[in-house]
C-alpha cells in the first residue's frame, strides 16, 4: 500500500506539475499579445494644444491606459527641420499652422471592446476637433489571437480535469482494492473496524495537501528566483484541488462497503 | 456476559432451536455441541453480528450485540483459516495489535512454545500445517482479549494433544475475563458449561 500512495502521489505531482505548467504557457502568451497591443499607440492630431492637455488629464487617470504623451506642435516643427535638414525652409513652416500630437498608449491587459468604444466615445463626443488614428485592424487580430488563446486554455483545462478525475478515480480504487484481502483479514481477526476508513481518508490528505506544498514552494522559489513573474492565481489552484478531492470522493463512493 | 432472550434461530425459513433464557458469566468456557446442520455455526455468528435471520435478543454486557459491530468485542474463529499467506506467522498474529508491548511479545512467544512453532515463527504462513492455522487464529484471538471468542468447530481443528495445548492457550484468556464460547460434533472435557442441541432446544448438560 505504501509503495502505491507513493506511486500516485508522484502521479499527482507530474499531473499538477503539467497543468500549471498550462497555466504559465497561458500567461505568458496572452502577456505577449498584452505587450504587443501597448506598444501601439492611439495617435491623435488637433491644432489646439489646450484640447489635449484636457484629454491627457481625463485619460491619464483611466486604468486601461499605460501612458499618454503630448507633442507640442513647435517641437514638432524643430524636429521636422532637424531631421530633414530644412534650416532654409524654417520661414516658409512658421507660415503654417502644425497641429500637436498625442500619443495614448492603451493597457494591452484591459483594452478590450467596451473600453476601446469608451475612449472613442469620449474623443468623438467630447472632443469633436480631435482627429484620431488609430490600426483598427492590428486591434482585432490582437483580440482575435487572446480570444483563441483563451477558447484553447479553457478546453484544455477542461480536459485535463476530466483526464485526472478518470485516472486518479481509478489509480486509488485500484491500490485501495488491492488491500481488500489484507483488511478483511484485518477484521476479522479483531482489529479496529474503522482504521481503513481513517487510513483512507489520511492518505486524501497526503495527496492533495502535500503536492499543493511542494508546487506551491517550487513556485514561490521561482519567482523569488526571478524565473517566473506572474501572480499566483488562488483560483486556479482552488480547481485543481477541488478536482483531486472530487476524484477522491467517487474513489470513497466506489470502494463503498468495502472500506 | 452473554445474555439470550427469546432466541429463536432460523435459516431458510425454519427453526434450527429456539433458546428461552440464558445468561453466561465473564470468564467462562462453554461448549455446544450438536450434529451437522444444526445451527452451531449460524449461532457464532449472530453472536458476532454476522448473521442475523433470528428472533429474540442477544445481548452483550447488557447491550445489543448490534451494539459491539464496530467496536469488535467479539473473535469469531471459523473453520477456514482467516491469514495472510505470504506474511510471517508473528505478523499475522500481531495484525490486529496496535501497539506491540514488551510484555505481549513475551505472552506471544509463551504460546507460541505451547502450540509448538516457536522455532519457526519468521515463516510464511503459507507454510504451516492446518492446526497451527488454527493456533495462530487462537492466539491473535486471545491476546487481544475481548468479551468473546467464539470457536467453531473446535475438534476439527486440533487432535487430543492440540486440543489440550489449545485449552491452555484459551485459559490465558478466561482468567482475564473473556468467556470463550465452542462448538465441536462432540462432547469434549474441561469446560464450565456443556450445551447440546437437541429437539430444536439448547439443552445444559
Amino acid at each position: 500500500m505504501k509503495k502505491g500512495i507513493i506511486l500516485q502521489f508522484i502521479i499527482i505531482l507530474i499531473f499538477l506539475t503539467c497543468w500549471n505548467l498550462l497555466h504559465l504557457g497561458y500567461n505568458f502568451q496572452k502577456e505577449t499579445y498584452e505587450t504587443e497591443l501597448s506598444k501601439i499607440p492611439i495617435v491623435l492630431f488637433s491644432y489646439d494644444y489646450n484640447f489635449l492637455k484636457s484629454l491627457k488629464i481625463k485619460t491619464d487617470s483611466s486604468y486601461y491606459i499605460l501612458r499618454t504623451e503630448i507633442i507640442k506642435d513647435t517641437t514638432i516643427i524643430k524636429e521636422l527641420t532637424e531631421i530633414y535638414q530644412l534650416d532654409k525652409a524654417k520661414n516658409i513652416l512658421s507660415k503654417y499652422m502644425v497641429p500637436s500630437v498625442m500619443k495614448i498608449y492603451p493597457d494591452g491587459k484591459y483594452y478590450k471592446k467596451n473600453q476601446k468604444n469608451e475612449l472613442e466615445k469620449l474623443i468623438t463626443e467630447e472632443y469633436w476637433n480631435i482627429t484620431f488614428n488609430y490600426s483598427e485592424n492590428f486591434w482585432i487580430t490582437i483580440q482575435e489571437k487572446m480570444e483563441l488563446l483563451k477558447m484553447i486554455y479553457k478546453i484544455l483545462n477542461a480536459a485535463i480535469i476530466i483526464f485526472v478525475l478518470i485516472i486518479i478515480t481509478s489509480l486509488r480504487v485500484f491500490y485501495e482494492s488491492k488491500s481488500n484481502h489484507y483488511w478483511e483479514i484485518y477484521r476479522i481477526s479483531g482489529g479496529y473496524s474503522n482504521l481503513r476508513n481513517k487510513n483512507f481518508w489520511m492518505n486524501t490528505i497526503i495527496l492533495t495537501i502535500f503536492p499543493f506544498i511542494l508546487i506551491n514552494a517550487l513556485f514561490y522559489f521561482a519567482n523569488y528566483l526571478n524565473y517566473l513573474n506572474f501572480e499566483i492565481d488562488y483560483q486556479l489552484w482552488g480547481i485543481e484541488f477541488l478536482t483531486l478531492f472530487i476524484s477522491f470522493l467517487i474513489s470513497r463512493i466506489i470502494l463503498g462497503d468495502k472500506i | 456476559m452473554l445474555r439470550f432472550e427469546n432466541f429463536v434461530l432460523n435459516s431458510n425459513k425454519k427453526i434450527l432451536f429456539t433458546i428461552e433464557n440464558l445468561n453466561w458469566e465473564d470468564g467462562k468456557k462453554i461448549l455446544i455441541f450438536a450434529n451437522n446442520n444444526s445451527g452451531k455455526s449460524l449461532l457464532l455468528k449472530s453472536i458476532n453480528s454476522d448473521y442475523f435471520s433470528f428472533k429474540g435478543n442477544i445481548k452483550i454486557k447488557e447491550k445489543s450485540h448490534l451494539f459491539y459491530k464496530k467496536k469488535k468485542t467479539t473473535i469469531l474463529i471459523e473453520s477456514i483459516p482467516y491469514l495472510l499467506p505470504e506474511e510471517s506467522i508473528w505478523k499475522n498474529i500481531i495484525l490486529p495489535i496496535p501497539k506491540v508491548t514488551t510484555r505481549l511479545k513475551q505472552k506471544i512467544k509463551e504460546f507460541c512454545i505451547i502450540a509448538g512453532f516457536n522455532d519457526k515463527i519468521s515463516n510464511k504462513a503459507k507454510n504451516v500445517s492446518y492446526s497451527e492455522k488454527k493456533f495462530i487464529e487462537l492466539i491473535r484471538a486471545v491476546i487481544q482479549l475481548p468479551y468473546l471468542i467464539l470457536l467453531d468447530d473446535f475438534d476439527n481443528y486440533f487432535d487430543s494433544i492440540n486440543l489440550k495445548k489449545a485449552h491452555e492457550i484459551c485459559n490465558f484468556a478466561v482468567n482475564n475475563g473473556s468467556t470463550v464460547v465452542v462448538t465441536s460434533k462432540t462432547r469434549l472435557e474441561n469446560f464450565d458449561n456443556i450445551y447440546r442441541i437437541q429437539n430444536k432446544k439448547v439443552v445444559q448438560l
